[in-house]
């Protein structure tokens, strides 16, 4: 178990240095000056220019040579400086560097990111938490239920409700209870609450959950040791809650952690449109501003969350069936 | 002119090789047995046709006239329908904004009923749900461009011959699969633009990785097979191998994957959009819509229409047919889920 989770630990390093190729790849490769007219696209030449100094995009991309300090970078300037820095002065290693020593930088306003993400993690906590537990919670009993009334008009009903709930998309599913509470039945506060946003993340997310979680259980449903447990007299009850709820324990645990990256889809919209000022705002205002640091940071803190998580899942499947032994 | 006509005959070659594609692989599937089973399955498949059908007439353009834009047929259909000056309530015969028009003016806006209404620039919001389409359809053509190649044949390739290739695959996929799907689409259109071709570039390289681990899970079983070794024993090629022998024994997880992506890429464009990332302004999409929505449902009263529009006549019908006739086509077709 030990030598397991040590070895799946170190499967983090290719995968980290995966992510960070592809967001250096995204933020870096292109040519800087065009880089500077997506964001500003009527900006004079000056004023593309001093854009791509302020984001350090007038470094050597790769490997500083001596010849870099000699030409014109991408801002207009030969920067004479640069010989005195080590061939390691680049756009790679200085981000590479960054990211070893956890050093998040700061944002446009000149505010350290770490701070803005402590302020931050609590507002979106207080949304993502409720929202995964009460999903889970309501999703594994309908799912229970209709698995213990298959075939009937309500698991049919129930299966055909869930198909449809997933398939509204979530702005409809604000719009929708914005109006609904808003306007006709006005009875929970809208602006600056959770409350509103926990019902709709629950709300967009648990029909696909119990769609899910219903065909765990009737796979279950069909073995041989479900048959004998009912052949023995054993209530269908406990059939239910011993024997399928435990042997399910494994799908239901992936589908969990499958479902985290919704919550990051889920906390950017509800966040910005009920103004919680949590990280999905700060990933919308980012956006807005064009903060390419923040974003940056953004994408390795979500690539780290998820990569921690499947790792728990992993070393939650030993816990749970003690007949996988790594 | 000539470059309208080539791009016709572009289209038309386009959409008669798609069918013919998905014919083929539906056939060598098996579907017959599956779909058209129960009268809801039916009943989605028309609908689900004819939304495909609507997006693909769309995309044609016809000019006859140098002076104006070329229009496609849907353009035409609804060209004699009159533009309000502001918004007009579903079935009405007056707009909703009285004031100095003069009688001629009154009488020519009583001319044209819009069944859905008008926006608040007094455009048709029929028109525009029925636009939604073609984007719609654009974005699933665009990411399946990019993500069928990438995942099948990474898929294939990692099954079959394991090893180092194997190695890279899963690393490629396991990184991919690691970013947060919403987070790489932001920083990709942050980063490269916002228009359609990138949209569907950054749901391309994040949608590929589904498939190609469910191709990669497939061929690994399939490449013990006995025809499968007895065409290696009989000294068929290997790309031979791979092209006739596996790839069309995967068509089933490539269609299930094909209609369930489809699907969560309607939803994604219109989050997106809602984001504001998405789509830009003067797109027709049912994204654009619901952010326009967004400002005309606290009004009093309430603007109810660009809202009832793009969601219930746009985006949940399309979404819920698709995701209704790919979970038919998974009972069917995928031996797995008996």
């Amino acid at each position: 178990m030990g030598a397991y989770i040590v070895r799946r630990i170190l499967y983090f390093v290719p995968v980290w240095f995966g992510v960070f190729l592809i967001t250096f790849g995204m933020f870096h490769l292109h040519d800087p000056l065009t880089l500077a007219a997506v964001q500003n696209p009527q900006a004079s030449l000056d004023r593309l220019q001093a854009w791509v100094r302020n984001h350090n995009y007038h470094l050597p991309r790769f490997i500083n040579l001596p010849s870099d300090a000699v030409t014109e970078r991408a801002d207009g300037r030969v920067h004479p400086e640069f010989a005195d820095h080590s061939i390691f002065y680049s756009q790679f290693f200085l981000s590479a560097r960054d990211l070893l020593t956890f050093d998040l930088g700061v944002d446009r306003t000149r505010k350290p990111i770490a701070q803005s993400l402590r302020e931050r993690a609590l507002p979106t906590l207080s949304i993502m938490a409720p929202a995964l537990f009460f999903t889970v919670l309501i999703s594994l009993a309908i799912a229970l239920l209709i698995a213990y009334l298959k075939d009937t008009p309500i698991d049919r009903f129930v299966v055909f409700a869930g198909i449809g709930m997933l398939s509204i998309a979530l702005p409809v599913y604000i719009l929708a209870a914005q109006y609904l509470f808003g306007r006709l039945v006005p009875v929970v506060p809208i602006y600056g609450h959770a409350l509103l946003a926990v019902i709709i993340a629950v709300f967009a997310s648990i029909g696909g959950q119990i769609r899910f979680y219903r065909s765990v259980f009737l796979d279950q449903m069909g073995l041989d040791y479900v048959r004998t447990a009912r052949a023995k007299g054993v209530p269908e009850l406990r059939i239910l809650d011993r024997h399928i709820l435990r042997n399910s324990w494994i799908p239901v645990l992936t589908q969990i952690a499958l479902s985290v990256p919704f919550l990051i889809t889920g906390s950017v919209l509800l966040e910005q449109f009920f103004g919680i000022s949590g990280m999905g705002d700060l990933l919308y205002s980012a956006l807005v501003g064009q903060d390419f640091q923040v974003i940056k940071t953004l994408v390795y803190l979500g690539s780290f969350f998820y990569m921690v998580t499947a790792l728990v899942t992993d070393i939650l499947y030993a816990l749970v069936d003690p007949r996988i032994t790594f | 002119m000539l470059e309208n006509i080539l791009y016709n005959v572009f289209v038309l070659a386009a959409g008669l090789l798609f069918a013919g594609g998905l014919a083929r692989s539906l056939r060598a599937a098996g579907w017959r047995a599956a779909l058209f089973r129960t009268r809801r399955i039916r009943v989605s498949i028309y609908v689900l046709a004819a939304y495909l059908l609507i997006g693909y007439v769309d995309l044609f353009r016809f000019s006859f006239d140098d002076s104006i834009d070329a229009m496609s047929p849907i353009d035409l259909l609804f060209s004699g329908v009159p533009r309000e000056r502001t918004y007009s309530a579903p079935f009405a015969d007056v707009v909703l904004l009285g004031g100095d028009e003069d009688a001629a003016a009154i009488e020519n806006q009583v001319r044209g009923v819009h069944i859905l209404g008008t926006d608040v620039n007094g455009y048709d919001v029929a028109y525009n749900v029925v636009k939604g389409c073609s984007t719609a359809l654009l974005l699933m053509i665009g990411t399946m461009a990019i993500s069928f190649p990438v995942g099948l044949g990474l898929g294939i390739l990692a099954g079959y011959f394991g090893g180092w290739i194997d190695d890279v695959v899963q690393w490629l996929y396991t990184t991919i699969a690691s970013i947060p799907w919403l987070l790489f689409v932001l920083a990709f259109l942050l980063v490269f633009g916002r228009n359609l071709f990138w949209i569907c570039l950054a749901f391309g390289l994040t949608s590929w990785v589904e498939l190609a681990r469910l191709a990669r899970g497939e061929t690994l079983k399939l490449r013990e097979m006995n025809y499968i070794r007895a065409a290696r024993a009989a000294g068929v090629s290997t790309a031979r191998i791979l092209w006739r022998h596996l790839t069309p024994n995967l068509s089933h997880v490539a269609i299930i994957t094909f209609t369930l992506t489809a699907s969560s890429i309607v939803l994604a464009e219109s989050v997106l959009t809602f984001i504001g990332i998405g789509v830009q302004p003067g797109g027709a999409s049912w994204g654009r819509m619901l952010v326009e929505a967004q400002v005309e449902l606290v009004r009093s009263p309430p603007i109810w229409w660009v809202f009832a529009g793009a969601s219930l006549l746009g985006i949940f019908p399309l979404v819920l047919t698709l995701n209704l006739v790919g979970d038919a086509l998974r009972d069917a077709l995928d031996p797995r889920s008996e």
